[in-house]
């Protein structure tokens, strides 16, 4: 069964669409092309990037479970992995070592970049930006075509790497020269690490196409009435991570045409008095830790590019199940801003133990411990927007919640690691390790089931199967802590190991490394239950016969059933107030759309002393 | 076939029968509440479950840190204890946090789940509030910084010049340390000069004759290498070129009449990558060339003779409560020196030296007390037919902690701290590296040796011996 043939109110989508690129589009018959592969509807292209994602997230998946083996189990004999791994295990049924370092590469680049990122803000900043701003598609169209297609080429790139006969990169998703500079540094940096930095560059032309695009139409085309302060804070979250996208990633891309170069043209950007493989090379003049500079100058925000969006999303979760306002709004906004600013002040905290100067250290120091201060203050408005709630506990909304109990098991181990004196000690350990899975791995998955249960029904126009979502939720945040908080206690244990059995000092976490991974095991299995979930209710779930089933104040909700290209048939509608109208005035939630009425104050921005009284004052009107 | 596809197929079948068992509840809790009521026991249920999994997991939380106390490390060294404190306290700070957060986080879900008609608040915003959780972290953290700060100026802070300093140096896959030897000096290095027999490239005349041997007999001995850019390299590597040309030829033809044409294609690889390797080669030698004049060894006299008696042992070895320096270099790619105990860490980095300084406060032999009263420690080791407990082979560990390829995580090395008389005695038995490679070395005429370095000539290469080196070639060709 197609998507289409299940739609059942046959709208006409308008050929005439005011002032907009897309004009004449709605005219041409539309082919299986055209609609679902070279689509420049947006929501199409968003749900390409989240397919995509979905694919990749299940193979990043699948090379945890394994390394988790080898780390688990050192002694198990996976022979039976033969006829799929072929040469990378060993005539004694082990990992070899090398590929073991190819597994963790890949399955953090893939996570970070291809899942977290494209997968993650590709698909809702695709989604929510025009509907929510009620514009009908992004500026434009083709670019954001482009902007999928050329994740796809990238991602084509990373998988044939996979295949080469050297083996993909296995230098560390950060790739750190001279590891993966020299082609005899390792086996990954023969032919594999040429591949992830062409597949990183159309990776990064990706997200700059997709992310310009974000930013225009959130500047340009918000639809009459929606004033920057009445913007979902989905919207909010997604045009900054696109901003820092923007001033980011071309500095990843610099860093890896210099690597290019210096793996290809004989350059020394990177490499200075080397002796290496019996020879002592004549590059010279280079550091490494310009590298990591560069690095880290996108690696950092990049974190945050992958967090806001779920924070956005959480944020918008939260109001509209707990059915009140997201508390705090304008210091959710100002904390959003203060995170995008910080966030390119404090890289360096990835590299106090690179021998950098340790005044400079200091001062990233204080800069990192700063930026804990708006992730405290949105933790706590969380916290407060659920506070006399009436909460719903759907799927969406477990995990929204489960965000906010990740983001702050996660956030408060990040205090520990800012203090660079604290770093000496956990610095390239399984702390990190456990550091950035909660914070960012977890807690961004998270953020993203939120979205995907709670604007499913707007997507695909059916439900997705909530017991599921129930089972879902619970075995992935039970093995998510039972995985990761134990892993703060291997403070000392060096992250990269393929084994640490050589060392008596990190000989007494065999038993820690079994229960996580098993654990890690069952995770994988729930995500499976996800995917079935997901693909199974595109076409077979319950069909969502309500326009708006949460109750939601936002305009992607005033669309149809199955909007077409174009969004609204009609007229854009017009916007009234903020988004989070919720239990106001003794009315469960008003939307956008609906005009202020007579006496009533927008959004709270005066307190909320007035709004007794301004229902007094209503009433009275009424009779 | 066998367990892991087993497993596989048994997850599939319980994600099928989970999926009818719950579209089955599904569809009939459908056919009998209304939306409200299903809201509301899910909510209920949710909720509950919600409340249940965060007081399991605080009392995990604490349950933790008794259960693997013994796998703490002991500090052993004066800065360790900074480190201790500044964890302790962060540690404190952060469990307040964390434990507040998640009750009233989990807490809340559980006391205001969803009820048909549960009265709500408009309550968008508070000034007050906000302002008290802006300050709040803001102080906390402030505080928190600045005792960092002083614990990290502290621990960066570089010594005085004649501390006693131990140079590192890491590469693929093991660390090494040298010593500076009687006059407490450690002799200059080039990594132009590294070769088997001078792995840390010391210069002494010797070394550098030595180096510019190997490197014309390697030459000599890549005969398979291609020819144009040894076209202007003909004066210093006569023969050479011909005898390429030759081999090529001989096996291109072998080549084409077979139609071999995959051979072909590869040695046209194998020839591109040769000729890299020689003209890496012939660069080396060039640098030695400019470098090394006569007048250098005039004007380089001292650090030349301070390198003739740095000796590096097989184990590093320190005096108890005595400030070491560590100079900290690395070879080929970025490593790591990490001596676990000691909280020592700090990259080594390939043309950039670091440095890192720690004052050991335990010895080895007393670390070993330590550990003899912990319960994780009592076990042999796996395999050991004597059975003797762990804790009395106990070494105080190196590790790298920065990934550096394939052996990353064998690049294990072992400090031993030692009281100030076993040290002492320690070193009495440490032979300078320089005793230990001067007889290989079969350079004639030491002396004439300034004059040579200007004009090289080629040297028979049988008196070398080259394996080593001609090896990982051959292997890198592939
Ligand atoms: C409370 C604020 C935070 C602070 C103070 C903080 C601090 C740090 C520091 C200092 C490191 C480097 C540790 C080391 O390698 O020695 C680190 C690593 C990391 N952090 Fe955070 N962090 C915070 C929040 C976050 C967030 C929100 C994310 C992601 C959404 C994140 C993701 C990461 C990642 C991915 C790494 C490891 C990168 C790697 O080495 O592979 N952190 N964090
Ligand atoms: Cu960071
Ligand atoms: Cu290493």
């Amino acid at each position: 069964m197609s998507l289409e043939t299940t739609v059942h109110e046959h709208q006409h989508v308008e050929t005439h669409v005011h002032g907009h690129e897309h004009h004449d589009e709605h005219h041409h018959k539309e082919t299986f092309i055209t609609k679902y592969i070279f689509s420049q509807d947006h929501k199409t292209i968003s749900k390409q990037f989240l397919i995509t994602g979905i694919i990749w997230a299940v193979i990043g998946g699948l090379l945890s479970v394994l390394f988790r083996i080898q780390l688990g189990f050192p002694d198990a004999n996976i022979m039976w992995l033969k006829p799929l791994l072929g040469k990378w295990i060993t005539a004694e049924g082990q990992l070899a070592p090398e590929f073991y370092n190819a597994l963790i590469t890949m399955h953090g680049t893939i996570l970070v970049f291809f899942v977290l990122t494209a997968g993650l803000s590709g698909t809702f900043a695709n989604y929510l930006i025009p509907l929510m701003c009620g514009a009908r598609d992004m500026a434009s169209g083709f670019l954001n075509m482009l902007s999928y297609w050329f994740f796809f080429l990238s991602s084509i790139v990373m998988g044939i790497s996979f295949f080469l006969a050297t083996g993909p990169a296995s230098g560390g998703w950060t790739a750190y020269p001279p590891l993966n500079d020299l082609h005899q540094a390792a086996t990954g940096s023969i032919a594999g690490v040429d591949y992830w930095l062409v597949s990183m560059a159309l990776f990064i032309v990706s997200v700059l196409l997709g992310g310009l695009n974000y930013v225009t139409t959130v500047i340009n085309m918000r639809t009459k009435g929606m004033k920057m302060f009445r913007l979902p804070l989905p919207v909010w979250a997604l045009l900054l991570t696109a901003v820092i996208g923007i001033l980011s990633f071309p500095v990843l891309l610099s860093a890896a045409v210099l690597m290019l170069f210096d793996r290809n043209l004989d350059t020394s950007f990177y490499l200075d008095q080397i002796y290496i493989g019996g020879e002592a090379l004549a590059n010279s003049g280079g550091s490494p830790i310009l590298y990591q500079h560069l690095f880290w100058f996108l690696g950092h925000p990049e974190v945050y590019i992958i967090i806001l969006p779920a924070m956005g999303i959480v944020s918008e979760v939260l109001a509209v199940h707990s059915r009140k306002p997201i508390f705090g709004y304008t210091a959710m906004i100002y904390s959003l801003l203060a995170i995008t600013v910080l966030s390119f002040i404090v890289w360096a905290h990835h590299m106090f133990m690179t021998g950098m100067n340790p005044f400079i250290g200091s001062i990233f120091v204080i800069f990192t411990l700063i930026i804990a201060v708006p992730s405290a203050v949105k933790v706590f408005n969380w916290i407060t927007t659920l506070w006399k709630g009436n909460i719903r506990l759907n799927p969406q909304m477990l995990f929204a919640i489960g965000f906010v109990s990740m983001f702050i098991s996660g956030g408060v181990t990040g205090i520990f690691l800012g203090n660079s004196a604290i770093d000496v000690e956990l610095h390239d350990t399984y702390f990190i390790v456990a550091h950035f899975h909660l914070v960012m791995g977890v807690a961004a998955f998270f953020g993203m089931f939120a979205g995907i249960y709670h604007w499913f029904p707007k997507m695909f126009g059916r439900f997705m199967n909530p017991t599921l979502g129930f089972i879902h939720f619970w075995g992935t945040i039970i093995c998510a802590y039972l995985i990761f908080f134990p892993m703060h206690f291997e403070y000392m244990l060096p992250r990269r190991y393929p084994t640490h059995a050589g060392f008596e000092t990190f000989g007494m976490f065999g038993e820690l490394n079994q229960f996580i991974s098993v654990f890690a095991f069952i995770s994988f299995a729930c995500q499976l239950i996800f995917v079935f979930n997901f693909f199974y209710s595109i076409w077979y779930g319950r069909k969502a016969r309500e326009l708006n089933p949460w109750g939601a104040t936002t305009l992607e909700w005033t669309t149809p059933l199955r909007p077409k290209h174009g969004n609204w048939p009609g007229e854009i509608p017009e916007v009234h107030r903020w988004a989070y109208d919720y239990s106001k005035h003794g009315r469960d939630f008003i939307p956008q759309t609906e005009p202020l009425s007579q006496y009533e104050i927008e959004h709270g921005e005066h307190g909320d002393e007035g709004d007794s009284a301004i229902i007094q004052k209503e009433k009275k009107d009424d009779h | 076939m066998s367990i892991g596809w087993l497993i596989f197929i048994a997850v599939v079948l319980i994600i099928i029968v989970l999926f009818q068992v719950t579209r089955t509840l599904d569809l009939v809790s459908q056919l009998r509440g209304n939306d409200d009521e299903r809201e509301e026991h899910n909510s209920k249920v949710n909720g509950i479950a919600l409340f249940i999994f965060m007081v399991l997991g605080v009392y995990a939380y604490f349950w933790c840190f008794g259960h693997f106390k013994n796998s703490n490390l002991p500090p052993a060294s004066e800065h360790g204890y900074l480190i201790e404190d500044m964890i302790l306290w962060t540690l404190i700070v952060c469990s307040i946090v964390f434990i507040i957060c998640n009750i009233l986080l989990f807490t809340f879900s559980l006391i205001y789940r969803y009820k048909k008609g549960r009265e709500t608040v408009h309550f968008a915003h508070s000034n007050k509030l906000e302002f008290i959780w802006t300050i709040i972290p803001t102080i906390v953290l402030t505080g928190l910084v600045i005792f960092g700060l002083q614990a990290w100026t502290k621990i960066m802070s570089m010594p005085d010049e004649d501390t006693f300093t131990v140079e590192v140096t890491g590469q693929q896959f093991f660390w090494t340390t040298r010593y500076p030897g009687a006059d407490g000096k450690l002799g200059a290095r080039d990594y132009n000069l590294i070769c088997p027999d001078n792995p840390l490239g010391i210069i002494t005349k010797e070394f550098v004759e030595h180096r510019i041997n190997l490197l014309q007999g390697n030459a000599k001995l890549d005969v398979k290498g291609e020819i144009k850019v040894l076209e202007e390299r003909k004066e210093i590597l006569p023969g050479l070129i011909d005898s390429i040309q030759q081999l090529i030829e001989m096996r291109q033809n072998r080549y084409r009449s077979e139609d071999l044409k995959d051979e072909l294609d590869e040695l046209e690889d194998e020839l591109d990558d040769i000729d890299s390797h020689i003209i890496t080669r012939v660069k080396n030698l060039d640098r030695i060339n400019t470098i090394y004049t006569p007048e250098y060894f005039v004007s380089h006299q001292d650090e030349i003779t301070w390198g003739y008696d740095d000796f590096m042992p097989s184990e590093m070895h320190v005096p108890v409560n005595e400030e070491v320096l560590l100079k900290i270099q690395a070879l080929d790619v970025l490593h790591n020196f990490y001596i676990v105990h000691m909280k020592v860490k700090m990259d080594a980095v390939p043309g950039m030296p670091t440095f890192f300084k720690f004052t050991p406060i335990t010895t080895t032999a007393e670390m070993r007390e330590v550990y003899s009263k912990n319960p994780l420690w009592q076990q042999p080791k796996e395999g050991d037919e004597t059975k003797t407990p762990k804790w009395k082979n106990f070494q105080y560990e190196i590790a790298c902690a920065e990934l550096c390829g394939t052996g990353h995580s064998a690049m294990k090395y072992i400090l031993v701290v030692d009281t100030e008389a076993e040290y002492e005695e320690w070193v009495t038995t440490q032979k300078p590296a320089w005793n230990n490679v001067v007889g290989n070395l079969k350079i004639e005429g030491l002396s004439e040796l300034a004059p040579k370095l200007k004009s090289v000539e080629p040297v028979a290469t049988d008196s070398i011996n080259l394996v080593t080196d001609t090896s990982t070639i051959a292997s890198k060709g592939n």
